[in-house]
């Protein structure tokens, strides 16, 4: 499994973004933490807070359907590393309802603090079952700046108060 | 040749006793004694014809018949059948068994014309070596690179054959160990002490940068120009620390987090395209070198990641040399792209720990003996298999005792004791790379001394010893890591320094009680550093510090893996309540409706 080394990815980045044209370079010095994120294409904006892991392990969610939760202890805006936003899904307010409408290649946009904005292109999209271990969600395998946004998609389960599958959105920095 | 089966056994029967073998296919320059001053050393007769010009001394024994001087020219002393000579021949005999004795990093074929050999020990496949054209010799920057070739018969080289020297490669320190006979070609040009067990003959117009030495029976020469070659006193017996420590290490490691199956030897490690071992410290001159990898099974090739770490920068580059006199660790960290299917919240890496003292500390007199003991520890928290010792200028490490249950594996709080001996000509540095394995992943460390030959100075030992606060902590912990600095020598250490490459700011040490800024023999400096760990991470910290000129610096390597979580629960629908009451109420309506229904048919 692939978990490994962060600072000399992130001078790999940096000198990778140094080969590319600079036409669609992004700089993303400044703040890290995010505080906002918008999906033009599926009507998408949410403010963002901070989450921690649970006791159960597991990533919390935020308390407002509305907002999007940042996993605080894993990688924020523009880093080196997977930055991971989960946001509520079912109840008509829910943030990322429209989630599983995302098309590879939609732009999602994050907001900093200083309210500079950061651009990140959907890759792909996965589904998982509720309890699997889905480190790639977490953990990226190489040094590139990535963006995973989690929600929940099947069946309800009244009882758990539970979905029976997350629906993660994969992108990258442009 | 006896000895050399004899050293074969004793290597086959430690490999087949454990996996703590060394290995390791360093050449190394055998210990030549009174003979260093001899250009030309026969058995039964030298006969010269010509105006062969030697620089150097002659000597013969046990036979008594030296001709052809003049017209010969000697610039050196006649040795024959006294003293000197008898003493010579049997120093010769023992440095013919030490290149037949050491372990052959290559099998090659015949002819070595037209080829470039790197440093390292070279065996033919037919017992057989032949220069036709030029052998190119290339030290690749490190001018202590040593160069054998080993052949069971005979060595010919063809008229106008060239042994070329590249990249600091110096004819001191090329030797051939020739198990008949020797003849060397008209006006060809060789490099290198040529040992031959019979005789040996040079052509009309060959010359040797080196030596010409037959054991049993004649040298014969003919208008031939011979100089002996020493190695330059300035790399034989540098106490200059610039020099001495120039060196890159490089350590492989390998993790199978995610259960994929490739082991160490998989991966060949290489600095500017050239093979090397892992651990094995590389003397080289000022410069940027490159350090890269290749799978030697290709399936691996895809499957693993292969990220830089320690003092090579991302892409594998390490600048030696400069303003900067230290030498480089650089860390090649192969990580299995598989996906564990289960959760590893219970991957813990493990910590290894190695100390490494000379015995005795310094050879004022001279050349001699030194024996290394090696300690190694299981400073972390779970049992490591597949413990390897390789001391890069010991050849045979040997297991003495520790593994006190019998199961082969480093248990925590286990000291596995280490010996080697090797015979030093010259101040030496040689650093020993232990590693073991447990959860998939590799623990590593380094020691390394020093052994000052031919002068009263005493080099230091600095040990290092690096503790993570915990081995597996939950993505984005704080982790706080020890350092613990000891000085195992005999002299006090100054100008000590801890860093780490990627945890800052380390904090400043505790433990100089008497504020003196010195660590002295038994003191215990402490020192911490602490960062925020979000992915498996691999760091490397260095302690360096000045005793007596010499720079003495000691790695250690910890890995911490990180706990990743699970999925959030981002589900927002009704609650249990609700589909209760949701519940309750449609079991009214429909009980409503029924009732309704009834009533109507009722009515």
């Amino acid at each position: 499994m692939e978990k490994t080394i962060g600072l000399v990815g992130a001078v790999v980045f940096v000198v990778s973004l140094w080969g590319l044209p600079q036409v669609h370079a992004q700089k993303i010095e400044g703040e890290t933490h995010p505080v906002r994120i918008t999906i033009p294409q599926l009507k998408v904006n949410a403010p963002i807070i901070p989450v921690g892991i649970l006791g159960s392990g597991a990533m919390d969610s935020p308390k407002r359907l509305t907002d999007v939760g940042w996993l605080e202890s894993g990688y924020g805006i523009g880093e080196v590393g997977t930055m991971v936003l989960a946001g509520h899904f079912g109840a008509r307010s829910a943030a990322f309802n429209r989630l599983s409408a995302v098309r590879r290649g939609d732009k999602i946009f994050v907001e900093n603090s200083e309210g500079k904005k950061i651009r990140y292109i959907v890759k792909q999209t996965k589904s998982y079952a509720a309890h699997a271990v889905a480190e790639e969600v977490f953990v990226s395998s190489d040094d590139g700046t990535h963006l995973n946004l989690i929600t929940c998609q099947g069946w309800w389960n009244p009882f758990t108060r539970n979905y029976s599958k997350r629906f993660v959105v994969f992108a990258e920095l442009e | 040749m006896k000895q050399f089966y004899l050293l074969l056994l004793v290597a086959v029967t430690v490999v087949s006793a454990g996996s703590f073998v060394p290995v390791t296919h360093a050449a190394s320059s055998p210990l030549l004694g009174t003979t260093s001053g001899f250009a030309v050393l026969a058995g039964s007769t030298i006969t010269n014809t010509g105006t062969t010009n030697i620089t150097g001394d002659l000597g013969l024994s046990p036979g008594l018949s030296v001709t052809g001087f003049p017209p010969g020219v000697l610039s050196g002393v006649q040795e024959v059948n006294n003293a000197v000579a008898v003493q010579a021949k049997t120093d010769m005999v023992t440095a013919y068994n030490n290149l037949a004795g050491q372990s052959v990093s290559a099998t090659v074929s015949t002819e070595l014309g037209g080829t470039t050999k790197t440093s390292g020990v070279y065996n033919s496949a037919d017992g057989t070596f032949g220069i036709t054209g030029t052998l190119t010799l290339d030290a690749q920057g490190d001018p202590d690179a040593v160069f054998i070739f080993k052949t069971a018969t005979t060595l010919t080289t063809a008229g106008a054959s060239v042994v070329n020297l590249t990249n600091g490669a110096q004819a001191c320190n090329v030797y051939w160990q020739v198990g008949s006979s020797a003849t060397l070609g008209a006006t060809s040009n060789f490099k290198g002490s040529l040992l031959a067990l019979t005789a040996a003959t040079l052509t009309t117009g060959a010359n040797v940068t080196g030596r010409v030495f037959a054991q049993n029976a004649a040298v014969t020469l003919d208008t031939n120009t011979i100089a002996v070659s020493n190695c330059a006193a300035s790399t034989t017996t540098t106490t200059d620390s610039d020099q001495n420590y120039n060196t890159i290490t490089v350590v492989k490691q390998v993790i199978n987090d995610g259960g994929d199956t490739a082991v160490y030897s998989d991966f060949q490690l290489m600095i500017n395209g050239a093979n090397i071992d892992s651990g094995q410290a590389r003397k080289l001159v000022a410069g940027t070198y490159q350090v890269s990898e290749k799978a030697i099974k290709s399936v691996y090739a895809n499957r693993y990641t292969t990220t830089f770490g320690g003092d090579c920068d991302a892409q594998g580059r390490v600048v030696l040399g400069g303003l900067d006199t230290s030498s480089k660790l650089c860390l090649v960290i192969n990580n299995d792209k598989k996906v564990a299917t289960t959760p590893v919240a219970n991957l813990v890496p493990p910590l290894i720990n190695v100390t490494k003292i000379p015995e005795p500390l310094a050879l004022p007199g001279g050349a001699g003996i030194v024996n290394y003991s090696y300690a190694v520890t299981n400073i972390g928290t779970v049992a490591m298999k597949a413990i390897m010792v390789t001391d890069d200028k010991c050849a045979f490490v040997t297991f003495l005792s520790g593994d006190t249950d019998v199961d082969g594996a480093l248990d925590v709080g286990e000291s596995w004791k280490y010996h080697c001996s090797s015979m030093l000509q010259q101040t030496t540095t040689n650093v020993v790379t232990v590693t073991g394995v447990a959860n998939g992943i590799t623990a590593i460390d380094t020691a390394s001394a020093t052994v000052v030959v031919g002068s009263g100075a005493t080099a230091p030992i600095i040990h290092l010893v690096k503790t993570p606060s915990e081995f597996s902590v939950v993505m984005g912990s704080l982790v706080t890591y020890r350092y613990v600095v000891t000085n195992p020598g005999t002299s006090t250490i100054a100008n000590v320094q801890v860093t780490d490459n990627l945890c800052k700011p380390m904090s400043t040490p505790v433990g100089d009680n008497n504020e003196n800024k010195l660590l002295e023999v038994g003191e215990i400096w402490q020192y911490t550093c602490q960062m925020k760990i979000s992915k498996l991470t691999t760091n490397t910290a260095l302690a360096r510090g000045m005793s007596n000129g010499y720079l003495v610096e000691d790695f250690a390597v910890a890995t911490v893996a990180v706990t990743v979580p699970k999925l959030p629960n981002t589900g927002s629908r009704v609650t249990l309540g609700l589909l209760i009451a949701t519940a309750v109420g449609a079991s009214a309506l429909l009980g409503g409706v029924s009732y309704l229904l009834w009533k109507k048919r009722l009515g």
